[in-house]
């Protein structure tokens, strides 16, 4: 029953008693006529509710695919059309028929919502959008609001009809331009590279002595003619081109909205990298670590290596449990507004009824009260609480906060604030992050074989000024003869530059901004030179030129030279 | 049998209390003998009634369809 | 940005439908009806009133400001005033054809700017706005839906409203035998009731339609509700079952809970005080240094 049904009741009432009363007829029939025909709409309306929204069914084609999972690629177009029949009768109006759409989709063109206004055996309505963000994207259902033509009731339903996809991240189309004078003898199989120590390949490595033991094919008899003396001909080794992907999951790289996470970044560079790889024959693994653990996939080579390993970085970019904040009133209004677009029917004070107490007495602090109790019921019909871990929702702050923060994550909503607070502990972060790096380089070593290539993406920025915490690791891979390049994902999604105008200018977010971008390029810098020293590449941002940056190492790593000037 | 059982007394609840909105507005239906004050305490102990058995009648209602849905 | 962030989840798409033809049609049929309605009033009202023309502009107003504003509710309180200061007092009640009209005009003006209201709230474009554009276009807007499909939404337009006007007629009669079920004959009821109970005749007659009005409530909303009720999901009955019993034992389980709760966080704060000392005790800043004195 809305406002205004409620005051028409209210009228029709005192109209009524005041005609009766006073013996004016007319008064006292216009009143109750009009407290009859609201009853009559009553009535119609729950007639509507009883019959036909049991009946309503909804398709929805996502691709034209209605099946509940899929794969979708994230940035791509995905075309969505929702068809909404009756069983056996004409659907009625007042029907606003909502497509819910998790923070993971963007729509681009069309609209997620449908007005029914006639009468009408069918409706469809089509819109267009993307997944922002790599991991997955659940489209739970329709929201329903009926209502009747004047206005007096409204009744919300939300049908599930839910769809899950996984979303694969996108990546770049690199064409890599293939040089021009012959570098090799003989062609080798697809996938092997020189690599320039001794081994059974065609290219020629080095003419040495001959050493007792040496096979006589190989001896290079014209040399050996020339020098008076016995040379025999050293080969190069051919060897595959490893690429271990290192991809950082903390806590750092999965926050904010979907698409512009750290997270995301990395994986667009990963795909690249991989795709790239995967291209030229080469096998792509991966080591994924996070506070939970490090993941390690064994290195493949084709298209189901490659898929295997996006679906592998998909899984691993579907946000775990979210860590533990303090409960606030923005996290109460947040899982309040989910409740109210997702179980609206559970909201129901006839069916979620709140038990009446006398404190707190300011209106305002009962109004908390009974709405936290609201939403304390509802997460208790949906996790399975008994009654007395209600009372302790209602009542334990960091109780009701956990299960707040699972229902909204449940639901899909992005790593930032009101679902996770704004940390202050980069640094913290990072130092964590330093350590599982260490850890998963130091076990890829022991495990690696000759000629492989690193590519180390992690959040790192935020303690450059400890980095020597992770030096060690990376100077036993270039030992190892392995090249190692390091790519730090940047939260602006674009390079630090050094500011050229001098000029700041003086609003709050310009100078924030100023600030922000100086700290940056200071790390970066401190970061590049620290790691360059080493031996090893640095690239910032995700932007294609980091990717180009990895790509030309594995080139190297590939050509079986260490520089690119051509000396060996 | 004992939501079946708990839903039929409600019902016999919910009878009762309209029974006695009928004695109520027996009470008043005559005008030369209206006896306001008896039919204003039937009804209230009729609205009293009938709560108690919709309570009864949706309570084991709700139980009969968790119970149905539970494996 | 998160959407449950946001004030409001998905605000953009509360007004939601372009200029569609059924919508535009259905507005201008209600605008039709309350144009009717409106005459009619503006016509018989405050007739015989000192202020009548002044009265009549400010309903005129009333009436406006409702299609933007307000609701029907404050026209019903309109005429209901009017009907209060200048309806003459009668004993006997027939339901005269000229009562039977004010009051099926009343109810469709609350109806029409009810349901005018409802579409615009649905509407991205406001009518006037609409209509001015047109103006000023020169009418080339005007054409822009087929004929065809003005005629459907038309006659739908008009099946609708005459199915609408048909319940309140309805509506109507069933409010006047309800009148009627109770007897307004004053020299009967009028005696008794005064001499027993001190209670005027219209008094009885209030006490008698509401106890009626409440028998027939009850009894519909009681079936009504408990047919709906039986409709319930699975997770709607288990959180009734779960509010019902947390609303029986409410009192003793805050009383538990709470008295948990503060032991949990005294034994926390005790934990946290010990791990305290031990680093303070261990840190170098504060280590005790023994003197020689």
């Amino acid at each position: 029953m809305t406002a205004r049904s409620r005051w028409l009741v209210l009228l029709g009432i005192a109209g009524f008693g005041l005609g009766i009363l006073r013996g004016q007829n007319v008064l006292a029939w216009s009143s109750l006529t009009v407290l009859v025909w609201m009853f009559a709409e009553w009535i119609r309306f729950y007639w509507r509710v009883w019959r036909e929204l049991p009946q309503l069914k909804f398709i929805r084609h996502v691709n034209d695919q209605t099946q509940s999972t899929g794969l979708i690629w994230s940035g791509r177009m995905l075309s969505v059309s929702v068809e909404m029949v009756s069983g056996k009768r004409r659907l009625s109006p007042l029907l606003v028929i909502h497509d819910c759409l998790p923070e993971n989709f963007e729509l681009v063109s069309g609209r997620s919502t449908c007005v029914l206004i006639s009468r009408s055996p069918s409706s469809r309505f089509c819109y267009e959008g993307r997944a922002l963000g790599l991991g997955e994207l659940t489209l739970p259902g329709i929201h329903l609001t009926l209502q009747d033509p004047q206005g007096f009731f409204v009744t919300e339903r939300f049908v599930p009809l839910k769809q899950t996809f996984r979303v694969l991240p996108t990546y770049a189309g690199i064409n890599e331009s293939q040089p021009l004078v012959k570098r090799m003898n003989s062609l080798p199989q697809h996938g092997i590279h020189r690599l320039q120590r001794a081994g059974m390949g065609s290219e020629l490595l080095e003419l040495r002595e001959y050493v007792p033991g040496d096979p006589p094919k190989s001896i290079a008899w014209k040399v050996s003619a020339r020098r008076d003396m016995l040379m025999t001909r050293q080969y190069e080794s051919e060897v595959p081109v490893r690429v271990y992907l290192f991809v950082d999951g903390s806590v750092g790289t999965r926050i904010g909205g979907f698409g512009k996470r750290l997270i995301d970044q990395m994986s667009y560079v990963a795909g690249s990298v991989a795709r790239s790889a995967v291209s030229a024959g080469d096998p792509v693994g991966a080591i994924l670590f996070d506070e939970r653990g490090q993941q390690r996939i064994r290195p493949a080579g084709g298209e189901r290596g490659f898929h295997n390993l996006l679906d592998q970085l998909t899984a691993f970019a579907v946000p775990p449990s979210p860590p533990a904040r303090r409960l606030s009133p923005a996290l109460i209004n947040a899982a309040m507004r989910l409740c109210g677009e997702h179980y609206p029917d559970l909201l129901d004070p006839r069916i979620n009824q709140v038990p009446f107490t006398f404190f707190p007495i300011s209106p305002w602090k009962r109004h908390l009260v009974y709405r936290r109790s609201l939403l304390a019921n509802v997460l208790a019909g949906l996790y399975g609480l008994s009654v007395s871990q209600i009372i302790e929702l209602v009542h334990d702050d960091r109780m009701m906060a956990q299960f707040t923060q699972r229902l909204l994550s449940d639901a899909g909503v992005s790593w930032m604030p009101p679902l996770v607070e704004t940390r202050d502990q980069g640094f913290h972060d990072g130092m964590a992050t330093m350590e599982m790096l260490s850890t998963a380089i130091a076990d890829s070593v022991a495990t690696a074989r000759d000629n492989e290539v690193y590519v180390i993406m992690a959040n790192l920025l935020e303690c450059a000024t400890n980095i020597s915490h992770v030096l060690p690791a990376i100077k036993l891979a270039l030992a190892r003869h392995h090249r190692v390049v390091f790519v730090f994902p940047t939260p602006a999604f674009r390079r630090p530059q050094p500011l050229r105008t001098p000029d700041p200018g003086t609003s709050a977010e310009e100078l924030l901004e100023r600030a922000e971008g100086l700290r940056n390029c200071n790390l970066a810098d401190r970061l590049q030179r620290e790691l360059r020293r080493l031996g090893a590449k640095v690239a910032l941002s995700g932007e294609q030129e980091a990717i180009r940056m990895v790509l030309a190492e594995t080139e190297l790593a590939r050509s079986g030279r260490v520089v690119f000037a051509g000396v060996r | 049998m004992f939501l079946l059982i708990r839903e039929v007394a409600g019902w016999l609840l919910v009878l009762a209390a309209l029974y006695l909105v009928s004695v109520g507005i027996d009470y008043v239906s005559n005008p030369e003998d209206a006896r306001i004050v008896e039919a204003g305490v039937v009804m209230l102990a009729a609205m009293g009634i009938l709560r108690a058995g919709i309570l009864l009648v949706r309570i084991s209602t709700a139980a009969r369809i968790c119970d149905r849905e539970q494996p | 940005m998160s959407n449950y962030t946001q004030s409001k989840p998905h605000s953009t798409d509360d007004s939601v439908t372009a200029a569609r033809p059924e919508l535009q049609i259905m507005k201008a049929a209600n605008l039709l009806l309350i144009m009717f309605c409106g005459w009619f009033f503006l016509t018989f009202l405050y007739t015989g009133a000192v202020l009548n023309l002044s009265l009549k502009f400010f309903f005129l107003a009333i009436l406006v400001l409702t299609l933007r504003r307000w609701t029907g509710a404050l026209l019903l309180a309109l005429l209901q005033v009017h009907l209060f200061f200048l309806e003459p007092r009668v004993a006997d009640f027939g339901g005269a054809i000229g009562e039977f009209v004010w009051v099926m005009t009343t109810v469709l003006l609350i109806m029409a700017v009810s349901r005018f209201r409802t579409l615009q709230e649905k509407d991205e474009h406001s009518t006037v706005r609409r209509l001015l554009s047109s103006v000023i276009s020169g009418g080339t807007n005007a054409h822009e839906y087929d004929a065809s499909v003005i005629r459907r939404h038309t006659a739908a337009a008009v099946v609708t409203s005459g199915r609408s006007a048909l319940l309140l007629v309805g509506c109507c009669l069933v409010a006047l035998n309800l009148m009627s079920l109770v007897p307004a004959d004053r020299t009967i009821t009028g005696l008794n009731t005064v001499s027993e109970f001190r209670l005027r005749p219209s008094g009885y007659r209030i006490i008698m339609s509401g106890l009626l009005l409440y028998s027939v409530f009850v009894v519909s909303w009681l079936f009504i509700n408990e047919g709906v009720w039986r409709r319930l999901s699975s997770s709607q009955a288990g959180i009734y079952l779960r509010s019902v019993l947390l609303r029986w034992m409410h009192r003793d389980l805050r009383m538990l809970t709470k008295r948990r709760l503060k032991q949990r966080r005294r034994t926390a704060r005790h934990r946290e005080r010990s791990v305290t000392e031990t680093t303070t005790y261990d840190s170098p800043e504060t280590r005790h240094v023994p003197t020689d004195s």
